[in-house]
Formats: C-alpha cells, sequence, structure tokens
C-alpha cells in the first residue's frame, strides 16, 4: 500500500497543540519543525490525493466542501493559540522530508508573512445593491403614442438602470475606501455572481480586510459610518488571515 | 476561528459560508509548490462546479427570463 501523504495546513510562529484535531479526510494532525517556524501538517491517503484524482475530486462539491471545511477548521484551531499563516487548499508532499524542505526554502517568506498577520484578524464585508424600480417612468403605464415614443421610453429605463449600476459602483468603491483606512490591509475578492449568492441583488463589492485585533472596534465603527442606505451590506469574520498570507502588491486585485 | 462576539445585528453570528470559504481557501493562503496542488485551472472549475450546482437547487420556474451567460469567471 502506498504511505500516506502530507497535507499541510498552515504554518506558525509557535507550537501550536494539535492533540485531538481531526484533519482532512479524517487523517490526525501534527505539528512539524521547519527551520524556526512550525509547520501544521497531517496524513491523508496516497489515493485520494494524487494528480490522477485531484481535478475529478475538484469537481466533487461534497468533496471539496468537506476538505474546505476540515481544513478551515483545523487552521481555526491553531489560529486561536498562535499567529497562522494558512496554505492554500491541498498543499499535499510525498512525506515530511519535501514538506520541511519546501518550507525551509521558503523560510523568509513565511516569517514575513506571518509577521504581517501577528495580532490580526480578517474580515469580509460585502455589499449589495437592491434593485431598483422596475419602471423610471414614475409609474406611468399609457400606451406610447408612437413608435419612437416607445424607444424614447425604452432607452431612458436603460440609461437609468445604468446609471443607477454606475452609483453603486461608486458608493461601493466609497465605502471601501472609508473601511480600508481603518484596516492594515484590504484586498477585493470577485464579486459572486447571483446564482452563488442566492440574492437577488447583484453583488457590487467582496472584499476582505486586515485588522488590528485590538482596533476592530473602530474598525466596525467605520463600516457603520460608510453605511447607506442604498447598498445592502454583510459583514463576515473574525477569519484567519486567508485573503493576507501572500504579499501583493496592489489593494485592490478584483 | 472564535465566532464574532455578535452585539450588532451586522455582524451576526452565522454559519461560514461554502462560497466565502472557498473565497479565501482557493483565492488566499499562501501557495507552496507542493507535489500536488491545485492548479488555477482548477480554480476556475471549482467555480464552474458551483454554479452549476446552485443552478441545479435553484427553485425553477419563478418567472424569471433566462439570464444571460456571465461569460467565463474572472
Amino acid at each position: 500500500m502506498t504511505p500516506p501523504r502530507i497535507y499541510v495546513y498552515a504554518v506558525c510562529a509557535g507550537k501550536p497543540d494539535t492533540a485531538g484535531l481531526a484533519g482532512v479526510s479524517g487523517g490526525t494532525v501534527e505539528a512539524l519543525p521547519c527551520a524556526d517556524l512550525v509547520a501544521v501538517v497531517g496524513e491523508v491517503p496516497a489515493g485520494e490525493f494524487s494528480t490522477e484524482r485531484i481535478d475529478d475530486h475538484l469537481q466533487d462539491l461534497e468533496w471539496l466542501a468537506r476538505t474546505a471545511r476540515a481544513h478551515h477548521d483545523v487552521v481555526g484551531a491553531v489560529g486561536a493559540q498562535t499567529a497562522v499563516v494558512p496554505l492554500s487548499l491541498a498543499t499535499v508532499f510525498h512525506d515530511r522530508d519535501r514538506a520541511r524542505q519546501e518550507m525551509e526554502a521558503r523560510r523568509d517568506v513565511l516569517a514575513a508573512a506571518l509577521g504581517r498577520v501577528r495580532g490580526r484578524s480578517e474580515w469580509g464585508l460585502k455589499l449589495y445593491r437592491p434593485a431598483g424600480p422596475a419602471r423610471e417612468s414614475g409609474g406611468r403605464r399609457d400606451r406610447p403614442a408612437s413608435g419612437s415614443e416607445y424607444l424614447r421610453r425604452r432607452r431612458a429605463e436603460v440609461d437609468a438602470a445604468r446609471s443607477r449600476e454606475d452609483d453603486a459602483d461608486r458608493a461601493a468603491a466609497a465605502v471601501h475606501d472609508a473601511v480600508a483606512a481603518a484596516a492594515v490591509d484590504a484586498r477585493r475578492h470577485r464579486v459572486h455572481d447571483e446564482s452563488l449568492t442566492g440574492r437577488p441583488e447583484p453583488m457590487v463589492l467582496n472584499a476582505a480586510y486586515l485588522v488590528d485585533d485590538d482596533r476592530v472596534a473602530d474598525w466596525r465603527a467605520a463600516v457603520e459610518g460608510a453605511a447607506t442606505g442604498d447598498l445592502v451590506m454583510e459583514v463576515t469574520g473574525p477569519w484567519v488571515p486567508y485573503s493576507f498570507a501572500e504579499a501583493h502588491g496592489s489593494g485592490a486585485a478584483g | 476561528m472564535s465566532r464574532p462576539d455578535g452585539q450588532l445585528g451586522l455582524f451576526g453570528d452565522k454559519e461560514v459560508a461554502l462560497v466565502d470559504l472557498l473565497d479565501r481557501l482557493l483565492a488566499g493562503g499562501v501557495v507552496l509548490t507542493g507535489d500536488l496542488t491545485i492548479s488555477l485551472a482548477g480554480v476556475d472549475l471549482v467555480r464552474v462546479s458551483l454554479r452549476a450546482l446552485i443552478t441545479s437547487i435553484a427553485p425553477a420556474g419563478d418567472g424569471e427570463p433566462a439570464r444571460q451567460d456571465p461569460g467565463p469567471p474572472g
């Protein structure tokens, strides 16, 4: 039988207590010292985590959801104890030596990431644009007198809808700037399609903010201060700093 | 990670949504060259499957016209 592979969840500065943690695929979780850092790793079945199988698994939402939640649970449990830099989903090595080798080669990058997120958490903010009125003609429902009148009204409706979208984008950018100013760093994720959000309102902002743990109250106040009746807000968090694990050049990737 | 303390309506305690988690797990996290890692192509496949799943479980026939194809992710 093929020996298990080594799944790497996260890197931390101190040695976390991993006793009793269940990992991906029900595997055990352990701390693996790498240079002066500690990797949180676990064994996973080689058959499940093979190059041949992984693309199939990605198409399997049940597998993906189970794996993502198990990864998240381990990273969260470790993050509650010490500064943690999570790794991207399904980072897998043939054995502990290969994992240690790669961690040690990237030691400076990982240490810098740990320094960046220590004492900080990630918060999420999503903004939605409420659907506008069905008609812009002030409720006027009389039949257009002519074809050109119909076209004129139709064009006005399209223009009004476009202008609502532009207004919402501008308002969302203003909220993002205000909320980012109360954070250490900010990053925009892609907005979700309505089929993913399950909401009728289109999403206009999906952003993450890195916030000092002792300044969360200020950040919340900034969110509430930036609130506008024109946009629906949704806050998530605190998260371990997934979105800020990698150094990135610009605050607006989205 | 600990749950938000939730004194404010806006900061309510909710289960982490899978789609929010995948945003972070697939677009975030340190990327190391493992012996097996999810490729970027894989990430887009994930979005396609999620969309397909949610479309397939969404209630049908609510009178909405079919939406135009939003195009490839990203």
